[in-house]
């Protein structure tokens, strides 16, 4: 039994790291890192580290907006967003008998030649941009690992939240994808020619997303 | 509910299925939803003993409830967790994030109040601010777009529907979440920054001197929410 004290210091302690996640998205610490409820802990590749990720039960999730017809906060390009996450789950979650995270690397050379052949035919000048808007809006909300002095992406920390049946359903829509190239790693972060020159998207985001 | 809530059990325990249900229904939406959420929508809202449950739970995760207009409910961080934060030194958002946020804060909110045509504490404002009011020699035009792309993801700006002269700017939903304390934190913030000579700026650093500690925090706050 803990003293009155001691719980009071522990929800103080669990207050405090709900509030670093809530405020900068979920957060990599050391592995001896205490545990903090409802906060799931994903290794990191290597095992060096854990990302803490919030992860409330359903009941208490964002499910109930949709029942209340409310939204929640707007993704900016959602179609294109939605479709380049599928993709890097198809370059990055090869072995998929097992769970999602941590995945493999994937390259910018195969997310851009599913892109493609998803839209069934050769690249155009503008599916870059796109590409490249819609990896850093997933890195920023950490459902990708985006590197881009690499041009190298993994699967990030919140797929860990992924049911059973949600994978189901991703290993599913893999399926329906055109395979990726195998992917040629940089060993050293070196930017190249093409990531140099990656665009931006313009100040104005409104531009179709189809 | 079959699975196990952990942090909240304690709470939602003594609760019936139903009245368990119109409280995490209710914590969801002030959580989750991008604008406040009418009072009238959820029984957990409005009913006072169910709400008090919901502003508890929040409290676990250091939140608090926040009224907005008399008739609506979202959720901010709690002014205690916050200023703990803010004393340690956390800060998710950069330099030049924080800068472009402010920027959009001074033409959209401070300049529009001081001449009278904004009223009352409230950080929503329909002015826009402009991509030339943004410009700044302190800031390049690509550091400025990617900025500007990072909080319109984080809710802290959004488009505004006037686009007469370009794209333009106005707070965002996230700025509702603020507590009536962090609300007059930033305006006491903006005031010591735009005017650190005047009278007002004095009357709040008398203000604050009351307690050193606070001071100190308060030097560092950026009341500002993340895409939590």
């Amino acid at each position: 039994m803990s003293t009155p004290s001691e719980a009071v210091e522990r929800r103080l302690y669990n207050a405090l790291w709900w509030a670093k996640v809530q405020s900068a998205g979920p957060l990599e610490v050391p592995r001896d890192t205490p545990a903090v409820a409802l906060l799931t802990r994903a290794a990191s590749p290597d095992g060096s580290t854990v990302w803490l990720v919030p992860a409330l039960p359903s009941g208490a999730g964002h499910t109930v907006l949709d029942e209340l017809g409310t939204p929640p906060v707007a993704v900016e390009q959602p179609n294109e967003t939605a479709r380049v996450l599928s993709i890097c789950v198809a370059c990055c979650w090869t072995d998929r008998s097992g769970p999602a995270w941590p995945g493999s690397a994937g390259t910018l050379a195969q997310v851009r030649s599913v892109y493609a052949g998803m839209r069934g035919r050769p690249e155009q000048p503008s599916d870059l941009t796109l590409i490249i808007g819609s990896l850093r809006r997933l890195h920023a909300t950490h459902w990708l690992l985006w590197n881009e002095k690499a041009g190298e992406v993994r699967l990030g920390p919140r797929v860990i939240t992924w049911t059973a049946a949600d994978q189901a359903t991703l290993r599913d829509l893999c399926r329906h994808l055109p395979d990726p190239p195998p992917a040629v790693l940089t060993t050293t972060p070196a930017p190249d020619a093409e990531s140099d020159s990656l665009p931006t998207e313009p100040e104005s985001p409104e531009a179709a997303d189809d | 509910m079959t699975e196990p809530h952990v942090l909240f059990d304690p709470l939602l325990q003594d609760l019936g299925d139903r009245a368990r249900d119109e409280v995490l229904a209710a914590f969801s939406a002030v959580q989750y939803a991008a604008h406040p959420v009418a009072e009238v929508q959820l029984a957990g809202l409005r009913d006072v003993t169910l709400r008090r449950h919901v502003a508890r739970m929040l409290k676990l995760i250091g939140r608090t409830l926040v009224h907005v207009d008399g008739t609506h409910w979202t959720s901010g961080y709690a002014d205690d967790i916050a200023a703990t934060l803010t004393a340690q030194g956390w800060q998710p958002l950069s330099v030049v994030d924080r800068a472009v946020l402010v920027l959009v804060l001074i033409h959209s909110v401070a300049i529009p109040r001081s001449e009278g045509i904004l009223t009352g504490d409230s950080w929503k404002s329909a002015r826009p601010t402009t991509v030339d009011e943004l410009r700044t020699t302190k800031i390049s035009g690509e550091e400025r777009r990617l900025a500007l792309q990072r909080l319109r993801a984080a809710g802290l700006i959004q488009l505004s529907g006037d686009h007469s002269g370009g794209p333009s700017y106005i707070p965002g939903p996230q700025l509702q979440r603020l507590t009536p304390a962090a609300r007059r934190r930033l305006q006491d913030q903006l005031i010591l920054a735009a005017g650190p000579a005047s009278p007002v700026a004095e009357a709040i650093r008398a203000r604050n001197g009351a307690t050193p500690t606070e001071q100190a925090a308060e030097r560092r706050t950026d009341d500002t929410e993340g895409n939590g």
